[in-house]
Formats: C-alpha cells, sequence, structure tokens
C-alpha cells in the first residue's frame, strides 16, 4: 500500500511538472513574477498555401496531415470490441490504479483535467465525456455520474491555464490521501466481487471499468449491461447504514 | 501525570467519545468492510463560502484523508465544487502555525501560551479603550459570541467590528431597511421552482456553483428557467445565460428604476400586492434606514426621469434588454428570484441598490411565493450566523439588539446577568474606521492602539492597504495581534501571533446564506500548540479577571464565561487540557440562543443541529416536541410567525406589516476614470480560490488550476497599449501599483475600458488599488471600481 503511494505521488508529481512544462513552457522561479519574453516575428505571409475545399481530402495539412483520410471514422466507429478477451495481470491493475490516482487529491475526488479546456465559455466536455471516446490510445473517459453541465465547477485544469504565463511552484502540503479501495470480496473464488469504493457520483461503472477503461480496470465481460445486478455496493461504503427499524415509529 | 500526559490522554478520551458517539448514531453498524477499515465519516459544513454545503469528512489515523459530498444535505444534495472536495487539504498546508510567536528585534519568534496571554491582558489593560477585536464571518458562532460578550459586556468600549463589513454589510442595511429585519426572506429551494433567475453582478457559476449548477442541472432534467446575467463584464455565468446584460459601473441603480419606471408606465405593476403590503419611502440627508414617507404619486413622479433612454445612455444596456426585463417583472404567471453577492453590496451605493432591487420584487408582486424571492448570498461560510445574528458589528448585539438602544442593553444586561449599564450605548468604530484610527498616530486622533485580528487577512483584504493597514506597521505604540493557521500577510506584520485550530481540528457552528445554522464536531487534533480561537478568547477574559478588571465578571461576582459540567460544577476551560472536558460550544450556543427569540429569528437547541444538516430558522417546537424550520419567512402558509396576513413583514418599520419600497436616485460612483487613469478596476475572486487564498493556495490541486493573480484587459485595448497576453505590465491608480501578468480572453472578458484582477493572491494585492469610499449607512466599502491605468513595464 505505502509503495503503491509512493509510485502514485511520483507518477503525480511527474504528470503535473510534465503537464506543467507543456502548457507554460517556460521553468518556474519563485513566487516574482519574472520578465517577459518578447513573442517572435509573426509567420511570413507566403507560409500559408492557400487550399479549396475540394483539395482538403486529396492533400492533407496541418496538424492532423498524418492521420488517415477516414480518421474521423475512427471517432464515430462501431467503437472497441466488446468480445476481446481481457486478461489484465497484477502489474496491469497497479499502472491503472496509479494513473487514475495521480489525477485525484484521494480516492472519491474529482479528477482533474489532463488537457487546456476553454476557461470562460460553457464547455463542450460532453461532446467526448458523455459516450466516451478513444483516439489513437487515448481514453477520453465516459463521465462517472449523471449527466451535469457545470463540469468545471468540479473538475479544474492540471497546469496553469494562462498561456505563456510563468507558473509559480505548487505549495508544499503533508496531506496524504486516502489511497485506491483494491478489490472487492468474493464470498468464493469464482464469486462476483463487490464494489469496494462509494458508489455515489460513480454510478456509470463502464466509466473505469468499461470497454474503453484503463486496461488493469477493464470488466472481463463489457456485454453485460447491469452490472450491479451481480456485483453489490456497500451501503456502508456508501454511508447509507441501513436505519433502525424503530425509527419508522408505530404505524 | 506531567502536562504532556496530561493532553495525551485528554485528547484520547475526546477521540474514544467521537467514535462512541458514531456508533451510537448508527446502533446497526456492522463490521466496515476492507475498503473502509479504518475510515470514520462524520458531517461538516464546507469551511469555504456562504453556500453552506455539507462535506462527509473521512478521518483516518488523526488526519482528514477524503472528503465526500453529504447527499443527505439540502443545500447540496451530496454535490460539491472543486474547493469543497478539496477542503480536506487545506488543514495540511506545510507551513502550519504551530507556536506562539513575539516579534523581538522586528524577527517573529516562539514563545509559551502563558507568556503570550499575558502579553494579550497588558495591552488590554495598558489602554482598555484603544483596544480592539477585528473579527470575521469565518468566525464560528460560538467563536464570535465569545468575542462579542468580551468587548460588550466585558470591556464595555464596543470596539469589535468583521472583516463581513467588507462583504454584505450593505445587504444587511437593505433588509433593514425593506423589511425592518435582516436576512433574506427566501430560501434555496426559490432556485428549485424560479422560471427567471436574475443575477444582479453576480457570478455564481464560480462563487456559488453549487446554488449555480442546482439551477443549470434543471435544464439536464428538461425544466426550463431562463437565466439574465447583469454583469459588468462577461464571466463563466454568462455563457449558461439566455441574456448577458453588461452595465457600466453603477449603471444597476439605473436599470433598477427603469424596470420600476416601465412596470408603472405599462401599467404591470402588481397594484394590490402593492396596496396590502407595501409604504414608499425616500431617503433623507443624513440617510437612515427609516428615511422618510413618500406618497405612490410622488415616487411615480421621481421615476419618471427613468425613461428607457435614459436609463440605456446611463446603464450601456440596451433599451430591448430593459423592456425584457420589465416584461419579465410584469408577468405575474412567472416566478422570478434575483440572487446578488459582492457586485451590489461592496457599493458605495450599495443600500440604494439592495433597496431598490427589493423594490423592483415588490412592486410587481414577485415576493413570497416559492421562486419569488429577492436573495442575496453571502461569501463567508457564517458571516450570516455569526456576524448578522450574533451581532459582531461595532453597534450590534445578539439577537439583532443594538447598544443605542436603551431597551435593548437592559435586555441584554439581564440575559448576560451583568449590572444595569454596563453596556455602552456609544457604538465602536466600523471595519474602516477602526482601521483608519490604528493606522493614524494617537496624537491625530488614531485612538486604537492594539487590534487583535481572529480568522481574517486584513492585511490582503482591507481596501486601500497603504492607508489602512500599512502605515500601522511603523507607528510606535501600535500593535497588531493576529490568530491564525497559516502565515498570513497579516501574521507576517503581527507583532504577536497565536496558532489557530481550524474547521474541524475544534467544534464548530456556522449560518449560511439561507438562515440555516449548521453544527460540527471535532475529529482531529490541531498540529502543535496550535488551539482554538473560541479558547483563546476565554483564556483572555480569565488573564483579564485574574487581574482585577472588573468587567469579566458578571453582578454575582461569576466569570463571564461560566461552564459548567453536568453536575453543575464549574469547568475551568480557560485551562487548555481541560477546555474539551465539556462542550463549550454547546453552553455557549444555549446561552446565545436565548437571544434569537427577540427578533423571531429562533434557534432550536443544540443537539437538534447535531441531528440535522441544519436548519432554517425561525426554528419553532412543534406540539409533539419536534423542531420545524422555516423556508419562506413572512409567508402565511409557511412561516409560523405571519398569523395576520399571506404575507406579514411583522416587524416592519412603519410598524404596520408593510415593507418599503424605497426611492433612490442614480448617482456616480466616487471615482471614475479620466484622463490620468482611464481605466475601470474591478475586482472579485475566482472558482479555484477562495478569499485571499490563505487555505485554498496552500492546496495543490487548486494552486496548479490557478496559480497566480492576473489582469484580465480587452483585446483592444491591450492592443492599443502595445501589450501582449502574459506580458507583465504596472497597474497603478492614485492609491498603489502592482506589476502582474495580463490574461487576454481568459476567465472572464471585460468591455473595453475595463480592467480585473482577483484578490486571492497575497503576493499580488490588488487591495493597493482599490479605495476605501464607503457607503454612508452600511460603511462597506467599494471594491468593484476605480480609476486605474495599465502601462508596459518599460527596461527593467
Amino acid at each position: 500500500m505505502k509503495d503503491g503511494r509512493g509510485l502514485q505521488i511520483g507518477l503525480a508529481v511527474a504528470i503535473a511538472v510534465a503537464g506543467v512544462g507543456l502548457v507554460s513552457g517556460v521553468e518556474s522561479s519563485g513566487r516574482e513574477v519574472a520578465s517577459y519574453v518578447e513573442p517572435g516575428p509573426p509567420p511570413p505571409a507566403s507560409a500559408g498555401e492557400a487550399r479549396g475545399y475540394r483539395d482538403l481530402r486529396a492533400r492533407p495539412h496541418g496538424p492532423n496531415a498524418a492521420l488517415p483520410a477516414d480518421w474521423w471514422r475512427l471517432l464515430r466507429g462501431g467503437g472497441p470490441d466488446l468480445f476481446a478477451e481481457v486478461a489484465p495481470t497484477a502489474v496491469d491493475r497497479a499502472q491503472a490504479v496509479a494513473a487514475r490516482a495521480a489525477r485525484r487529491a484521494y480516492d472519491g475526488a474529482p479528477p482533474v483535467i489532463p488537457h487546456a479546456v476553454d476557461q470562460l465559455a460553457v464547455p463542450a466536455c460532453l461532446a467526448c465525456h458523455d459516450q466516451g471516446l478513444v483516439v489513437g490510445g487515448k481514453v477520453a473517459p465516459v463521465m462517472s455520474h449523471v449527466e451535469r453541465t457545470s463540469c468545471l465547477q468540479c473538475h479544474v485544469v492540471a497546469a496553469d491555464p494562462r498561456p505563456r504565463a510563468e507558473t509559480p511552484p505548487p505549495p508544499e502540503s503533508t496531506f496524504v490521501g486516502l489511497g485506491a479501495p483494491g478489490l472487492g470480496e468474493r464470498a468464493w473464488p469464482g464469486a462476483p466481487p463487490t464494489i469496494p469504493h462509494a458508489t455515489w457520483m460513480r454510478e456509470r461503472c463502464e466509466s473505469c471499468h468499461g470497454p474503453m477503461g484503463a486496461h488493469g480496470l477493464k470488466t472481463t465481460h463489457p456485454w453485460r449491461q447491469s452490472c450491479v445486478q451481480c456485483h453489490a455496493p456497500s451501503a456502508v461504503i456508501d454511508q447509507r447504514p441501513p436505519a433502525p427499524l424503530g425509527a419508522w415509529g408505530a404505524p | 501525570m506531567d502536562r504532556r500526559q496530561f493532553l495525551k490522554a485528554t485528547a484520547m478520551t475526546a477521540a474514544a467519545a467521537a467514535a462512541a458517539r458514531l456508533a451510537q448514531d448508527d446502533p446497526y453498524a456492522i463490521a466496515q468492510p476492507r475498503a473502509a477499515a479504518g475510515v470514520t465519516w462524520d458531517k461538516a459544513p464546507c469551511r469555504f463560502c456562504g453556500t453552506g454545503c455539507h462535506v462527509q469528512v473521512g478521518v483516518k489515523g488523526g488526519k482528514v484523508v477524503a472528503i465526500a459530498g453529504d447527499e443527505k444535505a439540502d443545500v447540496n444534495k451530496g454535490l460539491l465544487c472543486v474547493k469543497g472536495y478539496h477542503v480536506g487539504l487545506a488543514l495540511y498546508g506545510k507551513d502550519r502555525l504551530t507556536r506562539p510567536l513575539l516579534r523581538k528585534n522586528g524577527k517573529l519568534e516562539p514563545i509559551s501560551w502563558e507568556q503570550a496571554l499575558d502579553i494579550v491582558a497588558d495591552r488590554v489593560l495598558a489602554n482598555p479603550a484603544g483596544f480592539a477585536i477585528y473579527g470575521s464571518g469565518q468566525w464560528t458562532i460560538p467563536e464570535g459570541y465569545a468575542a462579542q460578550k468580551l468587548i460588550k459586556g466585558g470591556l464595555a468600549n464596543n470596539q469589535i467590528d468583521p472583516n463581513a463589513r467588507l462583504c454584505m454589510a450593505s445587504a444587511v442595511t437593505g433588509f433593514l431597511s425593506t423589511s425592518g429585519v435582516d436576512e433574506p426572506a427566501g430560501c434555496y429551494d426559490d432556485l428549485d421552482r424560479a422560471d427567471v433567475v436574475i443575477m444582479w453582478g453576480n457570478n455564481p457559476a464560480e462563487m456559488h456553483p453549487i446554488l449555480f449548477s442546482r439551477i443549470v442541472d434543471r435544464r439536464s432534467r428538461g425544466e426550463k428557467v431562463e437565466l439574465i446575467d447583469l454583469t459588468t463584464r462577461r464571466t463563466r455565468t454568462s455563457g449558461f445565460c439566455d441574456r448577458t446584460m453588461i452595465f457600466k459601473p453603477h449603471g444597476d441603480l439605473a436599470i433598477a428604476n427603469g424596470i420600476a419606471h416601465l412596470l408603472l408606465a405599462r401599467g404591470t405593476w402588481d397594484k394590490e400586492f402593492v396596496d396590502r403590503y407595501c409604504n414608499f419611502r425616500k431617503r433623507t440627508d443624513p440617510p437612515t434606514l427609516d428615511g422618510q414617507a413618500m406618497s405612490f404619486d410622488e415616487y411615480k413622479r421621481e421615476l419618471a426621469a427613468y425613461t428607457p433612454a435614459r436609463v440605456a445612455e446611463l446603464s450601456g444596456v440596451a433599451v430591448a434588454d430593459l423592456e425584457h426585463l420589465a416584461t419579465l417583472f410584469g408577468d405575474r404567471t412567472l416566478r422570478i428570484t434575483s440572487l446578488w453577492c459582492m457586485g451590489m453590496n461592496q457599493h458605495t451605493r450599495g443600500t440604494a441598490i439592495n433597496d431598490l432591487v427589493h423594490g423592483v420584487h415588490l412592486l410587481s408582486g414577485h415576493f413570497g411565493k416559492p421562486g419569488d424571492a429577492p436573495t442575496s448570498l453571502t461569501g463567508q461560510p457564517s458571516a450570516c450566523g455569526t456576524v448578522r445574528e450574533v451581532g459582531t458589528l461595532a453597534h450590534g448585539l445578539p439577537g439583532g439588539l443594538v447598544v443605542a438602544n436603551a431597551d435593548h442593553r437592559a435586555e441584554v444586561e439581564k440575559l448576560w446577568n451583568l449590572p444595569p449599564g454596563r453596556i455602552n450605548p456609544k457604538p465602536g468604530y466600523h471595519t474602516v474606521e477602526m482601521w483608519r484610527r490604528f493606522s493614524t498616530p494617537k496624537e491625530q486622533g488614531g485612538d486604537i492602539d492594539t487590534i487583535w485580528v481572529q480568522v481574517t487577512n486584513p492585511a490582503r483584504s482591507l481596501p486601500n492597504i497603504n492607508k489602512l493597514f500599512n502605515p500601522s506597521r511603523s507607528l510606535p505604540g501600535k500593535f497588531l495581534i493576529v490568530s491564525d493557521v497559516y502565515p498570513t500577510a497579516t501574521a507576517m506584520a503581527a507583532d504577536l501571533v497565536l496558532p489557530s485550530a481550524m474547521w474541524v481540528e475544534k467544534n464548530g457552528m456556522f449560518g449560511n446564506s439561507e438562515r440555516r445554522t449548521q453544527q460540527w464536531f471535532k475529529m482531529v487534533p490541531p498540529p502543535g500548540e496550535a488551539r482554538d480561537d473560541c479558547w483563546q478568547t476565554i483564556a483572555v477574559a480569565r488573564r483579564l479577571h485574574d487581574r482585577g478588571h472588573p468587567g469579566m465578571k458578571d453582578k454575582d461576582g461569576r466569570f463571564l464565561f461560566h461552564v459548567v459540567d453536568k453536575a453543575g460544577k464549574p469547568v475551568p476551560v480557560w485551562e487548555w487540557p481541560r477546555y474539551y472536558d465539556v462542550n463549550v460550544d454547546e453552553q455557549l450556543f444555549e446561552e446565545y440562543r436565548r437571544f434569537s427569540r427577540k427578533k423571531h429569528k429562533d434557534l432550536a437547541p443544540y443537539q437538534e443541529y447535531v441531528k440535522a444538516r441544519g436548519l432554517r430558522w425561525p426554528v419553532v417546537e412543534q406540539a409533539d416536541g419536534t423542531w420545524r424550520e422555516t423556508r419562506f419567512r413572512f409567508s402565511r402558509f409557511d412561516d409560523p410567525y405571519a398569523t395576520k396576513a399571506d404575507i406579514q413583514f411583522y416587524h416592519s418599520v412603519t410598524k404596520d406589516d408593510r415593507a418599503l419600497v424605497w426611492f433612490h436616485p442614480w448617482e456616480a460612483p466616487p471615482e471614475v476614470p479620466d484622463k490620468d487613469y482611464p481605466l475601470w478596476l474591478c475586482t472579485g475572486r475566482v472558482l479555484e480560490h477562495w478569499h485571499t487564498g490563505t487555505m485554498t493556495m496552500r492546496v495543490p490541486q487548486l494552486h496548479r488550476a490557478m496559480p497566480q493573480a492576473y489582469c484580465e484587459l480587452h483585446r483592444e485595448d491591450a492592443r492599443a497599449l502595445g501589450v501582449h497576453d502574459g506580458e507583465v505590465v504596472v497597474l497603478e491608480s492614485r492609491r498603489g501599483k502592482l506589476e502582474l501578468p495580463v490574461w487576454i480572453d481568459g476567465r472572464g472578458q471585460p468591455p473595453r475600458g475595463t480592467v480585473f484582477v482577483p484578490f486571492f493572491d497575497e503576493s499580488l494585492a490588488i487591495n493597493l488599488a482599490t479605495l476605501d469610499d464607503h457607503d454612508p449607512l452600511s460603511k462597506q466599502p467599494d471594491y468593484k471600481k476605480c480609476a486605474v491605468r495599465v502601462r508596459r513595464r518599460g527596461p527593467t
């Protein structure tokens, strides 16, 4: 558990540093506002060749030029294979848990957003996260809870959102968050495991365990839809302990 | 048993008691599954804003390890915002204060608690009249009550005022001048029913996210709700709104008058409602909360000047938008809720704009039905509970009473068992005046020489800090005492620093924006020698008592904070190891609760709040012994004190159960942009950070998402200045300047001629630039508008 936590923290730091470096492109140096680097001259006017819509498919250009011509089918296609064999190892699971923990302050915290978002407009998060999406190995998970639209009230970006700004170093904290819950319990070998975590705000199991989930967390039988028919949640973990029978009073 | 062992034993007893309490609550508790083993969960209201969400706090090994939204809470129904989910991390910044510190030769050095208490007592005894407490809307109710009793009932100099003066004083004067008694009539249930929600200078998508999602999530369920954003800049809220109306600073006064004008001109005002429940008022010179009666015809004549064309000119809002607002208010089939917070309150005409918005609702009859309500929101978790209800203001007494009223004083002296005449009839200084006098030499009238700050950061949150705060730090004879949890800018400038326990490191009670009183228990020990603020106040009072200050005893010679155990035996709670022998919060609350009946703000016994996720006052005992909360105040269908009519303003200024509809003219702000300082400056908060960021800037997730303050600038203004996005510029007003980076089209979009800077960043103090002009009645300063200029930094 302790080692796992160390790995999680290490990964969190690594991802945060990488994220910060990627977005800001500058090194941080204390709380002082550093000097500003003038942007270079604008690109020469001849850089862009005017193309008609007719040419677009035949001569792709821009950042997506390397993608196959029917790249959009990857988004709209039939989705992942529900019947492919899933056989995760303990290492797969540890990696998946660590990757998950790296984006959360504690198990149950809303994950931070690992990409830039529009800071002002109503974000179009649901475009990808409503049904989920896999492109080029990157997963946009299905959101784990019922539809809510003020997404950025809980989910914030993992790195400085200000383009070209210098980012002060993050604060030092002694907080140690609750770790991943580990495996569910089985009544006997082969029995369906119980759900080891709270289900509040995590009602959509496919978010982590569906066919687009991380390899180590995926269910072996994604074609089955009604998860809680076999996997029991815990009233105690869900903070719904049974009320005493006397609580209803006399009829 | 030595001191350390004793402390340990007490801590263990507290922990065992907590565990026993949990087990008792949950007789059917089964062995916890492995995942939750060792984690205990208990309820607490969130530490941050005034929304008052409940969280479940997961504790393991004496530390907070997780937070969950509390599904049983009416306010948030299991959801939180990003600050709420990370509230537990606010306890664990690496630089928590753990020992009392005294400034010696310019450096803060550790001392003992005994020495620290002696120093505070020395300062009080040297000049009792010059000693002030500057408190907070983040004080728990018992903390504020203890400080209130020490100052008003003990020292009797009335020098106590809270930071809430800076955040909601104008809402208070607005409610007092309209309905004769403070705090909103409606509640959050209005948000579930309203057809239209109008946000007056309010950005709840960032500042009250739970209330905002409570509204917009209705749309996900297929309901229709029209959102109108009246604002001085585009914000995250704007994107969700059906209409965004960007107005010029102070344009809100004109807009409210313009709506009233159109209601009258079109004949769509609610004649029946006004005839039955309203009187008309105009202001006097000097202004008072009672004003002066005016006839309806006179009211109509005054409004005649506010034609759509003129209002459009004064406010910058299009005539069609004004007409739309008037059409909405003129439609009695709609339910309309207005929300506001700092935009209307931090306003040199704050009382006026509060009155006018109440007036529009009353004039159109959009009042007193679920969904029809003018509702002010608060920014601090207990601005209502501790400041407005306990009355921790320079003029206030608990329960809505005031020092200037002889009957009120006699009432309080009776309840506190004080000798008659103990309470001083002269109000103390309001916040701006207190700090101005603290920053003025004694010989020039600076008669406040010691301020004890609790739970707030005035070195960053006061306006115009170059005038109100900074001079005091180099004046001889001025002594600043700060109780806090982190080395804030104020703590670092203090002469004496007292380390405090925070949030679930102590018992506490808060009161949120919708009259809801909430309670929580201590769940983890505070770090090092950090101790409860309430204990600090009682311990200082005891020092004064022991050194012979006559005010520390009641008329029977008992200590002001006489706390007893179950057998009725006095407990010396001023000795820290004994503080948790009894529940001091419960005893202080039960004492305070008696005051709540005076203005029909009835509070239930402490134990009722232990069971509930907060209860909205008046909480009235029923025949069967249960306690019933009130959601819609003044409405007969819900408020047990409204008995005579469907709507009864039973604390009416005019003593006839009617509310007052005021006329206030549009007036120019005290400082407007000119040739030298051509831009408007607006300040405010962001989603991730709370107030001056002393807690949230220590949470890695929140810090990374918003690591530094910035200056929002319109793209055209930036172009005209030759400034790039991200460039560090100099922003200066007539009062101060600072350097900070520009962010164009970032979190907000100000119109041309306006800049916005958030105030969460202690290292980039925007309150160097703001002005200390304030509303004549509420004394609340205006942080939302002053004139600044922005220039490039130039070669360095």
